[in-house]
């Protein structure tokens, strides 16, 4: 068994990795926890540090659907779980007219999974084949209410719908939620999930990562892009830029030939790192220097 | 992390390491925590895969188990070495943290926020006791800010939490069914005209609360006021969910941006980043001045006519109150409501004869007390209706 935990961890990695997802053994452990006790995760982390990409990452290794909702305020049970496909239904309704069919059973046949629009949580409910993915994305958005329903689901695993029943998950998902934290989520909902705070990668992991993704980046400029971008998230920003921005601007590099970075260069690209005018305006005045002095020559 | 890959405690039997993975447990319970059984089992659970055999997985797995924020995470690395290899980074036990409420460190004056935040520095005098009422609670709603008795200190803050918790409940509820309204609601309209063979007869319409309004807050934290800030600052980082953005700034000479440390989601966390901030403070308010800078720096990318700006201050200018008249005018101009908030509006007698506030007058929407609980929850109807 110690042997087996072990292995699927080791694992976990390799797969994630060949699906580019550069994954250290914290997150490897924690997601092994995912797939045996059927928990779901909480990922939180500032924006940009590869959350979402978790789930992509273990549905594309699972092998198996990623289902993704994203969250957003004002976000309810209509667009989330599931609708009525109203036109059709007043069709058929139109249709029926001139028919004998008794009125149960119109009711009974408009209010059928024919007439049935899943949205993503209902359709993770549905999966028939195997247990999917299903990707809550930034649920610090969605209301409270929400939360609150979202936290049901979660225990039961199955979705009541008035005119038709309850419908149980055949396959119970593997739920990845994530946060940005713009507001505390439920204690109870808290407590559902495995909890994982994805920070920003060292400067290790990012090389890596920028070498997996970029394969053919050139050794020394990749150093050289790491450095940089690890001594700028020290600095005081609006907002620090995150694993996205770097490989962002890592391709520009690329694409303009550049082999070794400058002032110049970083003055024509930094809009790729950074994405409000107050954050390069004071890059420009004040730190750009400092941070190119510490380039690996 | 100092204890990984380092040698494990050993135990002697199953039911030896049984009992201290549920010990664990409840250390960490006792040491704030939410672990329940459900945790404690799922612990015992990741304890029998046998992930333990290394001690670094086994932390790993325990603590995306039993912590829920970042600030537990950090905590839990020193509570797991205290517990399994029995020694901290100055080598004894941690000491059991007594409340959840983060206390921020210990800082010079120069920060009037801070006297408030560490309560210990002015004993408040003994008036607010005398306050008439049945309960506890309603006696709290009516006590003066600068005048909670130090006992009732932390009572109040509890109640304070509470009470804004629902006041941005009942905010937050956006849309309902309706009799009347601009959008139908076709899932309950077509129920209700089944039995009439689907002709849409009767309708069913669905109401949406208006758009959120942004808000601006302006703190005045010289001299007494900063007590009563303190608790503005909570009343707003409780409803921030209610605007569509919040914005504050502190002020007494000078205007400070607080936007960022307000928008920690837990309040601990925020008062602690405020606390480290570093607030301009000498004695006197220059209010003008500073809501002239505030016209110039934020003016056009905060101000609209969706936006709300409140202002707490006293109005006892030391400035020139042409400058604040004007100042006001101008943003009065471009913004949805000025809500002015007087501490000291909760006094008997009192009247509005400060030069600094009899200039400001004319250019206000809502002149209103915010000495307690009562008065900053009374904001509610200012609030909604926009």
């Amino acid at each position: 068994m110690s042997k087996e935990a072990a292995a699927r961890i080791a694992g976990l990695m390799e797969g994630l990795e060949q699906q580019g997802y550069v994954a250290d053994e914290a997150l490897a452990t924690v997601l092994y926890l995912v797939l045996t006790l059927r928990r779901p995760l909480l990922v939180e982390g500032d924006a940009g540090v590869g959350k979402t990409e978790i789930a992509y990452a273990l549905a594309g290794h699972l092998d198996t659907e990623l289902i993704r909702l994203q969250c957003y305020e004002g976000l309810d049970v209509h667009s989330a779980v599931y609708e009525w496909n109203y036109p059709r239904q007043l069709l058929a309704l139109k249709l029926w007219e001139q028919s004998d069919v008794p009125l149960e059973e119109r009711e009974r046949q408009l209010f059928s999974e024919t007439y049935l629009l899943a949205r993503p949580l209902l359709k993770a409910i549905q999966a028939r084949e195997q247990a999917p993915v299903l990707l809550i994305d930034e649920i610090d958005r969605a209301d409270e209410e929400f939360e609150a329903f979202l936290l049901e689901l979660l225990s039961a695993f199955q979705i009541s719908i008035p005119e038709l029943g309850t419908i149980r998950a055949r396959h119970i998902p593997y739920v990845v939620l994530t946060s940005n934290r713009t507001r505390e989520l439920s204690d109870a909902l808290k407590r559902r999930c495995l909890y994982y705070w994805l920070d920003y990668p060292d400067a290790a992991k990012e090389l890596q990562i920028i070498r997996k993704r970029l394969p053919d980046i050139e050794t020394d400029l990749a150093h050289q892009v790491v450095r940089f971008v690890q001594a700028l998230r020290q600095q005081r920003l609006h907002k620090i830029p995150g694993i996205a921005e770097t490989l962002d601007w890592a391709r520009a590099l690329i694409a303009l030939g550049v082999r070794r970075i400058d002032e110049a260069v970083v003055a024509r690209t930094a809009g790729c790192l950074l994405k409000s005018a107050e954050d390069l305006e004071h890059l420009r005045n004040h730190q750009l220097e400092d941070l190119l002095a510490h380039l690996p020559t | 992390m100092p204890a990984s890959r380092t040698t494990w405690p050993t135990f002697t039997t199953a039911t030896d390491f049984t009992g201290a993975v549920r010990g664990f447990c409840a250390f960490l319970k006792g040491h704030g925590f939410t672990v329940g059984l459900a945790e404690t089992l799922d612990a015992l659970r990741v304890a029998r895969s046998e992930l333990l055999h290394r001690p670094d997985r086994f932390r790993v797995a325990l603590r995306a188990l039993l912590c829920s924020s970042p600030a537990q995470c950090q905590r839990f690395d020193a509570l797991f070495d205290a517990y399994w290899l029995g020694r901290t980074a100055d080598g004894n036990v941690p000491p059991a943290p007594a409340r959840r409420r983060a206390r921020p460190p210990a800082t010079e004056r120069t920060m009037p926020l801070l006297m408030t935040l560490q309560r210990a520095t002015t004993p408040p005098e003994e008036e607010g006791q005398t306050t008439t009422g049945a309960s506890t609670a309603h006696r709290l709603r009516q006590v003066d800010f600068a005048r909670v008795p130090a006992p009732d200190q932390e009572q109040l803050e509890t109640l304070a939490e509470q009470l804004f918790r629902q006041l941005r409940v009942r905010l937050s509820r956006r849309e309902k069914a309706a009799w009347r309204g601009r959008r139908i609601d076709l899932r309950r309209t077509i129920r209700r005209n089944l039995d009439r063979g689907g002709e849409l007869i009767t309708l069913r319409y669905r109401q949406r609360r208006p758009d959120r309004p942004r808000l601006v807050a302006l703190l005045d934290v010289s001299g007494s006021m900063d007590r009563y800030s303190y608790f503005l600052l909570r009343f707003l980082h409780a409803l921030q969910q209610h605007f569509q953005r919040v914005d504050s700034f502190v002020f007494s000479t000078e205007l400070t941006c607080i936007t960022e440390l307000l928008r920690q989601p837990t309040l601990p966390e925020s008062l602690r980043r405020l606390a480290e901030t570093p607030t301009p403070w000498s004695s006197g308010t220059r209010i003008g001045a500073c809501l002239m800078t505030f016209l110039e720096q934020y003016g056009r990318r905060l101000l609209s006519r969706r936006t709300l700006v409140l202002i707490l201050s006293d109005g006892l200018d030391t400035g020139d109150p042409a400058l604040l008249a004007h100042a006001l005018q101008a943003i009065r101009a471009r913004c949805r409501r000025i809500i002015w908030l007087n501490p000291l509006m909760g006094m008997d007698g009192y009247a509005p004869l400060a030069r600094g506030m009899q200039a400001a007058l004319p250019y206000l929407d809502v002149f209103h007390p915010a000495h307690n609980l009562d008065s900053l929850l009374r904001l509610e109807q200012h609030l909604r209706h926009v």
